[in-house]
């Protein structure tokens, strides 16, 4: 059985590696400044009993105010999972430090991040549209596209 | 002397053997792959935005057309998120003819994906005719249960639309008694056919560390070494109670991608035996409003599709339509080592390394 | 003395020599052709039906009684179309690469015997000769190839160029040991020889001309530069009409050809008891034809690099040792007596298993499994199929009865049950019903307006369940296309008027009065 890591446990490991790195913590998901992504899904990565070795997913979610770039890892090797959030105030040019160099699986996610939501990911090979065609305009997922759905 | 130059090819969307519309601009020098690029979108209908305009069961349908050659398990994936979302019980029957509709689908798709796969290498549908007069029956059945044969909308939140009829069960157990002496007869046309295994072992292999980096699932994380299952990991729905292996292979090449779908066959028809005895009497459905209004908060709902882990992401802010809906579909995930994996081989193999990772564009683009 | 020749002689007391040469030679000429081209359309039919019998379905059987029409149809259909050169196509190349494709391939036929003395040159280096005009045909899809501007087609003309080239070499080093025994290269002589059909004395041979000459045909499994799941019908992409139909008979005069080229030499010509002659040729053609065929429904194809290694390291070897073998056994026993055959059948056997141990496959070590053995095993179950009930079914005159709970095309609304309450709009989720109500005389509410548009219908049943007072239910239509986008669209008046087709779904009372559903593998008696 896949252990789901509660937000607090993982919260205070992160806090012992990285202090001001975690905003808040939920009851199963850890909040994390957008500087900080980096640094701490490397510390999550490779500390022993932690070592989350696979991306599940990578996703954005638009809260009106802000965007939240929602990060669900789990580790194959000790069974058991988190979610990682960021949240991102900059409405006009967001962006967030890409994860690619340590999961490779995050290539096209993180492109589709950018292609369905607008935000752009620092450090990624190739970042260009995916799903829609390169001269589309706007980004449809963001609650204020369009004339509303 | 002489001047060479790489030509770049592009395998546009419309070609014969692409699996839908997928398209690859590949370089060559010869016939050896010097890049591949992957394109995909030409199928994208928004599906996620759709979602968040649709109650929760209306986007039931919706997700019948992810991975349209696998719908059962689609519904189920989503079903099961939302019934975690807004923690409501199923009743046993239902859990029961779940488990037997998805392992039922779970053969169906490989069936297709084994033929097609076998397709591409030219052997002129004859292994595909064979393999969809199986596909044929299942889809009968599933026709007789639901009255559609692609695209179910079976499952409901809460368990599933309506019962199965009398003559399901007796169909289902000649289908069954039937069905491992064909997995026999695959075996014998395809396991050692030395043109088979001349164009498939030792190409695309995929370590098993750069599939667990790529995020890799279903049968071609395992084929590469790594025991992974979502129904032995993480167990959803009552998949514990059930006695059957994982199969895993060596070396991760196209073969073994295509042993273990014929494994996973072996081991469906096991789960769907010990279903079939075990089957409780009872309600299939628990009553839930029209407009279920769940809970505020989120949830990540997967389950082990025959394409890999397929995960629905919901948020929920109380009202009848979700705020966010993120399908995680592993189809576009495991296309990620798709390049990795052909560049430096010949062209051939380009097509049957992206029939061994099984692709449906309904998936991919969404 | 051939037929022909006699003919000639006899004509030569009456007409100028010119005349009596030529008149006699023209008319052979235009026999030739028209058996040829039978035989090809023939061919083309067997093709169709026979592989859909392995793959237990029927093949074409609309055109004509049991689909005999069927190449004709195709023919016209080829005839009739649009010639399209593409714009930046070579012109010249592009027009005569399907003539230089099919001409030698039909020039073969000059030097086939049909019956006891039947031939139409018997020119004294009859093999040499169709060795030489078969390898020109390589030109021709090479010009195809390059001419039509295509990347797709370039490619498939440089593993054209690569693979007849290669396997040119084994094919002829395998007539090679037929010649040996033979005594001569004129096609005549050698059906002569054959007391004992040579592809007894000549197992090695046999087997290795047989594959080179699938190759050189392009059959399946050497039939990469057709491709179609690769590279789109390779060399003949760009191709329509009447070119395109002479790469077609090309490829299966080329089929014919050595069909009849193996039956000369290995299996013994016309050569056999009691029945004519050319009855016995046709029927080892048609043996040779089918035994490729079983080939194609079976196998995959192989890879361009795989056949370049197969034809230099596996059959040119064998070949020769055939040859050396061959020769030394005439050396020794000049007359070859019959008893040969179980010699070298013994080191056909022998050779083949032990130099397929030089080939392991990826990933194994040096092993003598992979000689063929699971080849045979997946031949031998298509072999089986054959002579299963094909399980397809002749539409629209059969048809299969839908299941009981069909989720079908339209809708059937009971006007007198429905009380407006829109529950069926609501639930809908492609908004597809259109709904307008006013009240009634009594109360409650008339629905006005009824519009469902079954364009954009998913048939997802959803409105159906949702539907309180059992006013709604599917039906078990499935045959509803339209001209017009505006015909999917059903108005009230429409819904009243169409037939009661309903379906049981969401209704499972209903069960028991539906038709059964027509099951492939429907259960057992007694369950």
């Amino acid at each position: 059985m896949t252990i789901a890591l509660s937000g607090e446990d993982v919260a205070r490991r992160i806090g012992e590696h990285l202090p001001d790195a975690v905003t808040e913590f939920s009851e199963t998901a850890v909040f994390i400044k957008v500087e900080d992504v980096l640094d701490i899904a490397r510390f999550l990565k490779e500390t022993p009993r932690l070592e989350f070795d696979y991306l599940n997913s990578i996703t954005a979610v638009d809260y009106t105010e802000h965007f939240e770039v929602v990060y669900h890892l789990t580790s194959i090797t000790n069974n058991h999972s988190i979610v990682l959030k960021t949240r991102c105030y900059d409405r006009e040019n967001p962006r967030v430090p890409s994860v690619v160099s340590l999961w490779q699986g995050a290539d096209f996610q993180e492109r589709e991040v950018y292609d369905l939501m607008g935000i752009a990911f620092d450090g990624h090979p190739n970042l260009k549209r995916i799903l829609l065609w390169e001269g589309f305009a706007g980004h449809p997922l963001r609650k204020d596209y369009g004339s509303g759905v | 002397m002489f001047k060479t130059e790489p030509i770049m090819i592009n395998f546009g969307p419309q070609h014969p053997s692409t699996h839908g519309v997928f398209r690859m601009r590949i370089t060559f020098d010869g016939e050896r792959i010097l890049d591949l690029e992957p394109v995909f979108g030409y199928l994208h209908r928004g599906i996620e935005k759709l979602g968040e305009s649709k109650t929760y069961t209306q986007i039931i349908p919706y997700t019948d057309r992810l991975d349209y050659l696998a719908s059962m398990t689609n519904n189920h994936a989503y079903v099961l998120a939302v019934e975690k979302l807004a923690e409501i019980e199923v009743p046993e029957r239902a859990e029961y003819l779940r488990v037997i509709m998805a392992e039922l689908m779970r053969i169906a798709s490989h069936l297709m994906t084994v033929g097609f796969m076998l397709n591409e290498m030219g052997a002129f549908f004859t292994p595909l005719l064979y393999m969809w007069r199986e596909r044929e029956k299942i889809l009968d059945l599933f026709e007789m249960v639901c009255g559609q044969r692609l695209t179910y909308n079976y499952m409901r939140i809460g368990g599933l639309s309506q019962d199965i009829p009398e003559e399901f069960m007796p169909a289902l157990e000649r289908f069954i008694e039937e069905m491992p002496g064909f997995i026999d007869e695959y075996d014998q046309l395809l396991a050692e056919n030395e043109i088979l295994l001349a164009r498939t072992k030792g190409v695309g292999i995929l370590p098993p560390e750069q599939a667990i980096n790529c995020s890799v699932s279903g049968p071609v994380l395992r084929a590469s070494g790594v025991q992974w299952d979502l129904r032995r990991a993480d167990p959803y729905s009552i998949y514990d109670r059930f006695d059957f292996e994982i199969p895993t292979c060596q070396n991760g090449d196209v073969y073994d991608r295509y042993r273990m779908r014929i494994l996973e066959m072996r081991q469906s028809v096991r789960i769907v035996k010990q279903a079939m005895d075990q089957l409780p009497l009872g309600e299939v459905r628990t009553k839930v409003s029209a407009t279920l209004r769940p809970p505020k908060g989120e949830v990540y709902g997967h389950i082990e599709g025959p394409k890999g882990e397929l995960g629905f992401y919901l948020v929920s802010d109380g009202s009848p339509n979700p705020y966010r809906f993120h399908i995680r579909a592993p189809a576009i995930i495991n296309l990620t080592m798709f390049r990795d994996v052909c560049v430096g081989r010949l062209l051939a193999d380009a097509i049957i390394i992206l029939g061994s990772i099984d692709i449906c564009m309904g998936e991919v683009d969404r | 003395m051939t037929i022909l020749e006699q003919f000639q002689q006899w004509l030569l007391n009456y007409w100028p020599s010119w005349a009596a040469y030529l008149v006699p030679a023209l008319i052979a000429f235009i026999i030739i052709v028209i058996i040829v081209l039978v035989m090809v359309l023939m061919f083309i039919y067997m093709e169709r039906r026979i592989i859909g019998r392995f793959q237990i379905r029927l093949g074409p059987n609309r055109a004509g009684p049991f689909g005999i029409l069927q190449p004709v149809a195709d023919a016209i259909k080829v005839l009739i179309k649009e010639d399209i050169v593409p714009i930046r196509a070579d012109r010249w190349v592009h027009y005569w690469a399907p003539i230089i494709t099919f001409f030698p391939a039909l020039m073969i036929f000059a030097v086939i015997p049909w019956g006891q003395g039947a031939i139409f040159a018997d020119l004294n280096i009859g093999i040499l000769y169709v060795v030489a005009i078969s390898s020109v045909g390589a030109i021709g899809i090479f010009m195809a190839g390059w001419g039509s501007n295509n990347k797709f087609s370039l490619v498939a003309g440089m593993r054209t160029i690569a693979q007849m080239v290669s396997y040119e070499i084994p094919l002829v080093l395998s007539i090679g040991g037929v010649l040996i025994i033979a005594g001569s290269l004129s096609m005549m002589d050698i059906v002569e020889a054959q007391n004992v059909p040579f592809f007894l004395l000549q197992p090695l041979g046999f087997v290795i001309f047989f594959i080179a000459a699938a190759s050189e045909i392009n059959r399946s499994p050497f039939d990469l530069l057709e491709a179609e799941s690769e590279i789109v019908t390779g060399y003949h992409t760009e191709y329509s009409g009447m070119k395109f139909a002479l790469f077609f008979f090309a490829e299966y005069t080329h089929a014919f050809a050595l069909s009849t080229i193996a039956a000369t030499l290995f299996l013994g010509g016309w050569r056999f008891a009691l029945l004519p002659g050319p009855i016995w040729f046709f029927i080892k053609v048609l043996l040779v034809f089918i035994v490729l065929l079983w080939m194609r429904s079976t196998l995959p194809r192989v890879r361009v690099d795989q056949l370049m290694g197969f034809a230099w390291k596996f059959l040119f070897p064998l070949a020769l040792i055939n040859l050396f073998i061959t020769a030394t056994e005439a050396i020794i026993w000049p007359g070859f007596p019959w008893w040969l055959l179980f010699l070298n059948f013994a080191i056909a056997a022998l050779l083949i298993v032990l130099w397929s141990g030089l080939f392991p496959v990826p990933g194994e070590g040096v092993s003598f499994k992979r000689y063929g053995r699971g080849i045979a095993k997946g031949m031998a179950l298509t072999f089986k199929h054959l002579f299963r009930h094909p399980i397809t079914v002749q539409y629209p005159e059969q048809r299969l009865t839908p299941a009981r709970r069909f989720r079908g095309y339209q809708l059937v609304w009971y006007e007198d049950q429905c009380n407006g309450c829109r529950a069926c709009a609501r639930a809908c989720p492609v908004s597809i019903i259109d709904i307008e109500t006013r009240k009634g005389e009594e109360k409650g509410l008339v629905v006005e307006k009824l519009e469902v548009d079954f364009g954009r219908c998913l048939f997802c049943g959803l409105c159906v369940e949702a539907c309180p007072v059992q006013a709604l239910f599917m039906s078990r239509d499935y045959e509803k296309a339209s001209y017009r986008r505006e015909a999917l669209v059903m108005n009230k008046e429409q819904f009243i008027a169409a037939p009661d087709k309903r379906s049981a779904y969401a209704y499972p009372d209903l069960e028991d009065e539906m038709p059964p559903q027509t099951l492939l593998a429907p259960p057992k008696e007694g369950r």
